[in-house]
């Protein structure tokens, strides 16, 4: 940062930020209370230097002098300790303790001349806590509260020392009371900053959070793209097969001249209609594709979580081979979701329990409402899992199958999409009897679904 | 004339297939799955099936076909989009490894089937069928 001439506090925060340790600029909380520290300290020795002048000419004091000589002091050992030992708390204990001794010293050595200042060290814990953390406040609080009374008794019990009146010394007891109010207090205040700096922090860390779980969702919905690569060509190329050799026959027979009127109903009333029919399946895949690839969109849509696994289970009717997919689904109401990512989990629920199924086996697939929570549940009858492979199978990355087949990504993102949702999942299952994963989804009631799509 | 059987579990591949090649001079029989393709094989020439199918894949039919009419001509399509690997591996799991005499992808334009089903009955390409 270069000084600005049109801003003193340009130079100022020049200043400042040369005392800031390297290891401490890349912690932005650090890095602020290190500046926080040494601005203090810079304010400090002008204060010092000023209040020993004022001291040594107006009132020729010389133990005040000296509690303010030895203040500018510690100010100016604080931003170099900084520096030295880069460690904040290293620093913030030798000014604190030299401002300690800077005000209680000269206090116990002439009780009358400065046992009011007493009340100043009410700002040492408040520093603390500022500069090093509530609990290096309290400990300062303590030291300081201990300090200022063990002033007040030994000054009252050395003969000759003490020149105040009783009324004095009420005062100053009664200022060691305030002082620990005022400490509690601002140890309450930085507290509950620290406190909402905290919220922040775990806000961050949230938004942090939901955008790895999205990538993580985005990586897996490719996988599984992939995997149904092959499913979903054959379930387009089929249609596509007699489509254009419908067409092609069509258009030869159209070129010799008009059609004989066998030929022309044969394809009025039989080809041209199924031709048709298989133009509507490639759209009703292609459709289901999209709905599939939206999961891109972040917003919540109200939805039938029915039409999202009809649209799950038809894709996965691609890779069935010899297995069977029974869906049984009960009326929902609709859900506040994102669609696309409930298609998803739906998707990789039944690609799980299918590859857990040998052929000839069955997969169901349920809904139903059951205590005001939409349940959808994938039930196999395949290999199960043992107790330990259950237990790590939320676990981002672990699969149990052959490289390059499972990302190990599946039922974490299954997990990830029904959390984000408010859901829970639960997964059941014996080895050699086959698994059931359950997902519960709650249904908002009105006023707590409009606060959703709020937030 | 050359008679080609026609498998495929989905009706309206057979039958637009089968159009086809009677307008080409065949004589075509369809069948929906491996089990009523054996039942038809008598004097068949050319088999053509696909090769994902419920019931019997098309592998195990080439290699069943092989097995009781080395004779016939054993053609597989598929509409995988070449998914190779899957189809070694449903091979592998075969008593023995069908003969295949040509293959073609889904979708496939009429010449291609036409010019392959020649070639298969002629490979030195010396006549129409």
């Amino acid at each position: 940062m270069r000084p600005d001439p049109a801003r003193p506090g340009a130079w100022f925060a020049t200043q400042r930020d040369r005392f800031i340790p390297p290891n401490l600029r890349a912690d932005a909380d650090a890095t602020r209370r290190a500046r926080v520290l040494v601005a203090f300290s810079m304010v400090c020795i002008v204060l010092g230097c000023v209040f020993s002048v004022l001291a040594l000419v107006n009132y020729g004091l010389p133990l005040v002098v000296l509690a303010s000589a030895l203040g500018a002091l510690a100010s100016a050992l604080t931003p170099l300790v900084l520096l030295r030992t880069g460690s904040l708390q290293v620093a913030t204990s030798t000014m604190l303790a030299v401002f300690a001794a800077a005000i209680v010293g000269p206090s116990f050595a002439a009780a009358g001349q400065s046992v009011l200042n007493l009340p100043w060290l009410t700002i040492i814990p408040l520093l603390a806590t500022v500069l090093a953390g509530p609990r290096t406040g309290i400990a300062w609080g303590v030291v300081c509260v201990v300090l200022a009374e063990a002033t007040l008794a030994i000054s009252a019990a050395i003969p000759g020392q003490l020149v105040l009146p009783a009324d004095t010394m009420r005062v100053a007891a009664a200022s060691n009371i305030a002082l620990l109010m005022v400490f509690i207090t601002s140890f309450a205040v930085v507290y509950e900053m620290q406190r909402r700096r905290m919220m922040v922090a775990l806000v961050f860390a949230q938004a942090e959070l939901e955008s790895v779980r999205g990538r993580a969702v985005a990586t897996d919905r490719l996988a599984s793209l992939g995997r149904m690569a092959a499913g979903v060509a054959h379930e387009i190329n089929n249609p596509m097969t007699y489509v254009s050799s419908n067409v092609a026959l069509l258009r030869e027979d159209l070129a010799r001249g008009p059609l004989e009127p066998a030929l022309r109903r044969e394809y009025v009333e039989d080809v041209l209609p199924a031709t048709e029919e298989g133009i509507r399946r490639v759209a009703s895949i292609v459709a289901d594709l999209r709905r599939f690839a939206r999961g891109d969109t972040r917003e919540s849509v109200a939805i039938d979580v029915n039409h999202e696994v009809q649209a799950a289970v038809r894709m996965c009717e691609a890779t069935l081979d010899q297995r069977r997919v029974s869906v049984r689904l009960g009326a929902l109401p609709p859900m506040m979701a994102r669609a696309g990512e409930i298609t998803q989990a739906t998707m990789n629920l039944v690609a799980n329990a299918l590859d857990a199924t040998k052929d000839g086996g069955e997969v169901r697939v349920e809904t139903e409402v059951s205590a005001q929570q939409i349940v959808l549940r994938v039930v196999d009858t395949g290999v199960g899992m043992t107790p330990e492979i259950a237990a790590r199978a939320l676990e981002p990355f672990f699969t149990t199958k052959p490289t390059g087949e499972g990302t190990g990504l599946g039922l974490p993102v299954v997990h990830g999409i029904v959390v984000a949702h408010g859901g829970s999942l639960r997964i059941e299952s014996t080895p050699g009897a086959g698994t059931t994963c359950e997902v519960r989804l709650p249904l908002p009631t009105a006023p707590s679904l409009d606060a959703k799509i709020a937030s | 004339m050359a008679l080609v059987l026609i498998v495929d579990d989905e009706v309206q591949v057979a039958r637009s297939i089968e159009r086809l090649l009677r307008r080409g001079g065949y004589e075509v029989r369809t069948a929906q799955s491996g089990a009523e393709a054996l039942a038809l094989l008598d004097g068949v020439d050319v088999l053509l099936t696909d090769l994902r199918m419920a019931g019997m894949s098309g592998l195990e039919l080439v290699a069943e076909v092989n097995r009781r009419r080395p004779e016939v001509r054993c053609c597989v399509m598929s509409g995988d989009g070449g998914s190779a690997g899957l189809e070694l591996a449903a091979a592998a799991r075969l008593p023995t490894e069908p003969i295949i005499a040509a293959r073609l992808g889904k979708p496939f334009a009429n010449d291609e089937l036409l010019a392959m089903l020649a070639r298969v009955r002629d490979p030195q390409g010396s006549s129409a069928p």
